[in-house]
């Protein structure tokens, strides 16, 4: 059955009018949708920049037009190429933009990255960002969506970390991994024998006493003024940087040694005639350049830098203020290189723990004294299988060099804390206290204090046993951290000796800042007391001052009867040297101290020794730090 | 392949009959596929065309309005088919209902079986009292669709309501009530058309309940409350279900199985605020009503068909669209005819369409008209 026509109409217009207000609905909603997605676009960080199926341009957001310098009046209609225009950001070459291929639609995102935006009046903006495909119903690409990011400021900030992390801040200089860099890739180019390249390692002469006399600042400043004088003196293709404290490099990349020489010449002699003026102050200080020929027989880096550094050594040995050119047999290179064998095997004797202890007695020389017995433990470093022993000064000067001490004195001091606290307790008794030596690499390691504690939980030592002795000059480099580590200790309960005291004659002034419990009266005053009137009078003034601070004072090199009989006279408190007792291996002097038969120690040690030559404390083996 | 179509005359022209089957002279027909008016005396036709024909596949379906070239029968059309090929056949089976209204499986297997070997298949329906849509699913299920055409038709008969004896289906001498007649044509090429002219007149929407043909809430709202908004006119709702023929439910997706296909209103209850459908409805169907007059359904008809070559032609149309063609309704196929060359025609108004959808075989229309193009293929 049909229904009649007007029924049919009526119909009809209901479902117009449902139809038309669904469809108004739609374009309500759509608008809104459009306004939201417009309103989002305004106000994002990104510029945006619409372009229909044939890349010509549809939209920018304001973003987009501060960006790109084209008003989205005029912008609209016309081509993308038009409006965005790239530069190749390192070449700084025009980019050609691949309208066609993006319009393929095979990359659904293709970023932009290494770019720079050449806006419509020319300025220019870094930029990053991404070109994607508007995609229709069927998949279909109907237009562009490009989006674009300042990245101006990033890229800046890139530059300056990079900058910060190749340059040396005081002086603006490169620093030494750059350095290092730049001789790595001279280094790996070809026809090095073609094209010469040179090397030199400066180190200045006189920093330190800038330095110790007028503080950092003084010294930072005098850095910065020779940096400068480096930089004149210097071709334009030649890199000179700060390898660290007053270390200076030069890369003469194309240059020949005769001409390498002269420019390290006239560098030494700047430096020699230039006046550093401080406050009131006027120094002169000099330069040590070694200058290495970079030949096909040095292969790394470090080598270079290594052979740079021992010529630079030898112009300093000689003098300083002079070019030391690094030659593979030059007697005094080839010395710093045996001491580089010895370096290693410093390390291997760690590794292996090949060293060995003594310890040379402390006598105290007041008759009454409870326990009269103290001992400084000394460093013994065997050559292989000789049963001899390697000078001490040249291992502990190897061990400096190469940083190799913070390592050895914990290998002592952790040896020293096991061994005595494996002794027996009555034996222990007897033993006043134990000298241990520190160098000054050690007392600025502000984890030296964990690792003494950590041993002191471990042994259970009393801490107060343990007298650290450390030199003047040792302290004195770096005062404040010295000064924490040395606080810390002293927390434990360990105490501090003053070694070598009366070397620098600076000493009396670190005696109010150090907190010190001993005095070691240096040898050299000690050797001639007998004969000589001016070394008595210098050392009874430091007894006088050590008793007007409350300190015990020791005689080192106390070789003989009357030596002994005078430095007791004085009241000098305790006596140590050859006549008292020689070095012997730390279980024997142990034996010794803890003797029951009370016959007098000096004789029982000191018979050992009687026909050999004074040898000092640190002579056989000692981690001694002389300065 | 040979075919002709010979109206069935009224029980008033009972010497016109048997002149009509003298007619045909010569070799009897290799298949005769007839379509009758369920008015009591399929029975007796079919006796007759025994006696004419005994070696001939005879089968079809009763249905109110047939088709006999260009044009409308009430009192039967028979098809005629003769194969030029001995080797090429039509078979026939026939599955029926379960009391309870179900499909046995072990027939289902069977029939799976006997549709893989055909080149095209004919579906003919009960349309009141056979599981026509569970019929395709499980067909659907057993992936029997694939790269066979299958078309068909679901019987009808005038007053649904009334149950006598239903539209039933037939093969040989014997009717079938509940029951689904499958033929199966070998050496026979089919090509499948769906004839529709409906435009979407309504914003979309969203099926949110229904269980099977019958539809409960649309987004969320009464189905019945929905059908108010569109078809109430001055103040009192249109006649439901007649109104809404012409404004046919157009299945948009988002199912691409179910894209493109419509639904009939069976019964509108607004008591229970329930639609009752010739077809299924599932939740999440996105549909629109649509609007169609005879001149969008004829014209589209006439375009499907246009330029088209065949041998025979069969065509279910929904009883939904005689309807709306209304006077018209002769109109459709005299169009379709007069687009295939006229060549020979049959086929009836049904009570649903069964054809392939945009995603595949096997999809259950309601108005639209499924044509079935046949021509023998090459031995």
């Amino acid at each position: 059955m049909t229904i009649d026509r007007d029924l049919e109409v009526e119909i009809l217009r209901n479902l117009l009018r449902h139809t038309t207000r669904a469809y108004e609905e739609q374009v309500a909603a759509l608008h809104a949708e459009k306004e939201l997605a417009q309103v989002t676009l305004a106000s994002i960080g990104d510029g945006v920049i619409t372009t229909d199926r044939s890349a010509t341009v549809t939209y920018l957001n304001r973003v987009a037009e501060s960006l790109t310098g084209w008003g989205m009046a005029r912008a609209a209609g016309r081509g993308l190429g038009d409006v965005l225009s790239l530069a190749d950001t390192a070449l700084g070459t025009r980019a050609e933009l691949p309208i066609a291929q993006w319009l393929t639609g095979r990359a659904d995102t293709t970023r932009l990255s290494g770019v720079t935006l050449i806006a419509r009046h020319g300025s220019r903006c870094a930029v990053e960002g991404s070109v994607s495909p508007i995609r229709g119903p069927q998949g279909e690409v109907v237009g562009l969506v490009i989006i674009l990011r300042d990245v101006s400021e990033t890229r800046l900030l890139a530059l300056q970390m990079a900058h910060q992390a190749s340059h040396d801040q005081l002086t603006g200089l490169l620093n030494r991994p750059a350095f290092e860099g730049r001789l790595r890739m001279v280094l790996e180019s070809p026809g090095l024998e073609e094209r010469p390249a040179c090397v030199c390692y400066m180190d200045l002469d006189q920093f330190k006493v800038v330095n110790d006399t007028c503080g950092h600042i003084a010294g930072d400043e005098l850095l910065r003024r020779i940096a400068g004088l480096l930089l004149n003196q210097v071709r334009e293709t030649d890199v000179v940087v700060r390898l660290g404290g007053d270390e200076f490099g030069i890369l003469l990349d194309d240059c020949d040694v005769p001409s390498a020489r002269v420019i390290a010449e006239r560098v030494c002699e700047t430096v020699c005639d230039y006046r550093f003026l401080w406050e009131d102050d006027v120094f002169s200080i000099s330069a040590s350049i070694g200058l290495v020929p970079l030949t096909p027989d040095l292969h790394s880096v470090m080598e270079v830098m290594s052979a740079g550094d021992h010529a630079c050594y030898v112009a300093k040995e000689q003098g300083g203020g002079r070019v030391q050119v690094f030659e593979r047999d030059d007697r005094e290179v080839a010395h710093r290189m045996g001491e580089m064998s010895l370096v290693v095997r410093l390390q291997r004797s760690l590794e292996e723990s090949r060293f060995e202890l003594v310890a040379q007695p402390i006598m105290a020389l007041e008759p009454d004294a409870s326990r009269r017995w103290a001992f400084e433990v000394l460093l013994r470093m065997p050559m292989d299988g000789s049963g001899i022993a390697y000078p001490a000064e040249q291992f502990v000067r190897a061990a400096e060099r190469y940083g190799l001490m913070p390592r050895l004195d914990r290998w002592v001091v952790g040896t020293v804390f096991r061994s005595l606290a494996a002794e027996p307790r009555a034996l222990m008794e007897t033993v006043h206290t134990c000298f241990v030596n520190l160098s000054g690499a050690t007392l600025t390691d502000e984890h030296f204090a964990d690792y003494v504690s950590d041993l002191v939980q471990e042994t259970g030592l009393r801490p107060d046993v343990i007298c650290f002795e450390i030199t003047e000059t040792a302290a004195v480099a770096s005062m404040h951290k010295a000064r924490r580590v040395i606080d810390a200790l002293g927390e434990l309960g360990c105490r501090f000796a003053l070694d070598d005291f009366g070397q620098g004659m600076s000493s009396f002034g670190y005696l109010k800042s150090l907190p010190v419990s001993f005095l070691k009266i240096d040898g050299m005053f000690i050797h001639d007391i007998a004969a000589d009137p001016l070394d008595r009078a210098m050392v009874e003034s430091m007894q006088q001052i050590a008793k007007v601070y409350d300190l015990k004072t020791i005689a080192e090199a106390v070789s003989s009867q009357p030596i002994f009989d005078i430095v007791r006279a004085m009241g000098i408190d305790y006596a140590q040297g050859h006549f008292i007792g020689s070095p012997r291996p730390l279980a024997t002097i142990l034996e010794i101290a803890a003797d029951p038969s009370g016959r007098h120690p000096r004789v029982q040690i000191s018979a050992e020794v009687a026909s050999g030559p004074e040898e000092r404390p640190t002579s056989p083996a000692g981690v001694k730090s002389k300065g | 392949m040979k075919s002709m179509v010979v109206p069935v005359p009224g029980p008033d022209e009972p010497g016109i009959w048997q002149d009509r089957l003298a007619a045909v002279t010569g070799r009897p027909p290799d298949v005769a596929l007839a379509f009758l008016p369920g008015n009591g005396r399929s029975q007796r036709t079919l006796r007759e065309l025994a006696t004419a024909w005994p070696e001939t596949v005879r089968f079809g379906c009763e249905s109110v309005t047939q088709f006999a070239d260009a044009a409308l029968a009430s009192q039967g059309s028979l098809h005629l088919f003769w194969f030029d090929h001995p080797g090429h056949r039509v078979e026939v089976d026939v599955i029926e209902a379960t009391p309870d209204g179900g499909l046995h499986a072990d027939e289902l297997d069977r029939l799976t079986d006997t549709i893989r070997g055909a080149d095209a298949v004919l579906l003919l329906v009960d349309g009141l009292h056979f599981p026509a849509q569970q019929l395709l699913a499980e067909l659907r299920a057993r992936g029997v669709a694939a790269g066979i055409p299958i078309a068909g038709g679901l019987a009808s008969m005038a007053s649904p309501g009334a149950d006598a004896g239903g539209a039933r289906v037939f093969v040989d001498r014997q009717l079938y009530g509940a029951a689904c007649a499958v033929s199966c044509w070998y050496g026979v090429r089919a090509d499948v058309e769906i004839v529709r002219g409906w435009s979407p007149a309504s914003p979309s929407y969203t099926v949110t309940r229904a269980e099977g043909n019958v539809l409960y809430e649309i987004d969320g709202e009464p189905a019945t409350e929905w059908y108010r908004r569109f078809f109430t006119v001055g103040g009192a709702i249109a006649p439901l279900p007649e109104a809404a023929h012409q404004f046919p439910l157009i299945l948009e997706g988002p199912d691409l199985g179910r894209q493109g296909l419509y639904r009939s209103m069976r019964q509108f209850d607004e008591p229970a605020g329930a639609v009752t459908f010739w077809g299924d409805l599932e939740v999440g169907d996105e549909i629109r009503l649509g609007m169609g007059n005879g001149t969008s359904l004829v014209e589209t008809a006439c375009d499907l068909a246009a330029g088209r070559h065949a041998e025979a032609a069969v065509l279910y149309s929904c009883v939904g669209r005689e309807i709306v063609l209304g006077q018209r309704a002769e109109a459709e196929v005299e169009a379709i005819h007069e687009a295939l060359e006229k060549v020979p025609l049959s086929g009836f108004f049904t009570f649903g369409e069964i054809g392939p959808s945009a995603r595949g075989p096997l999809a259950f229309y309601n108005h639209t008209a499924v044509l079935v193009l046949l021509s023998e293929v090459e031995a």
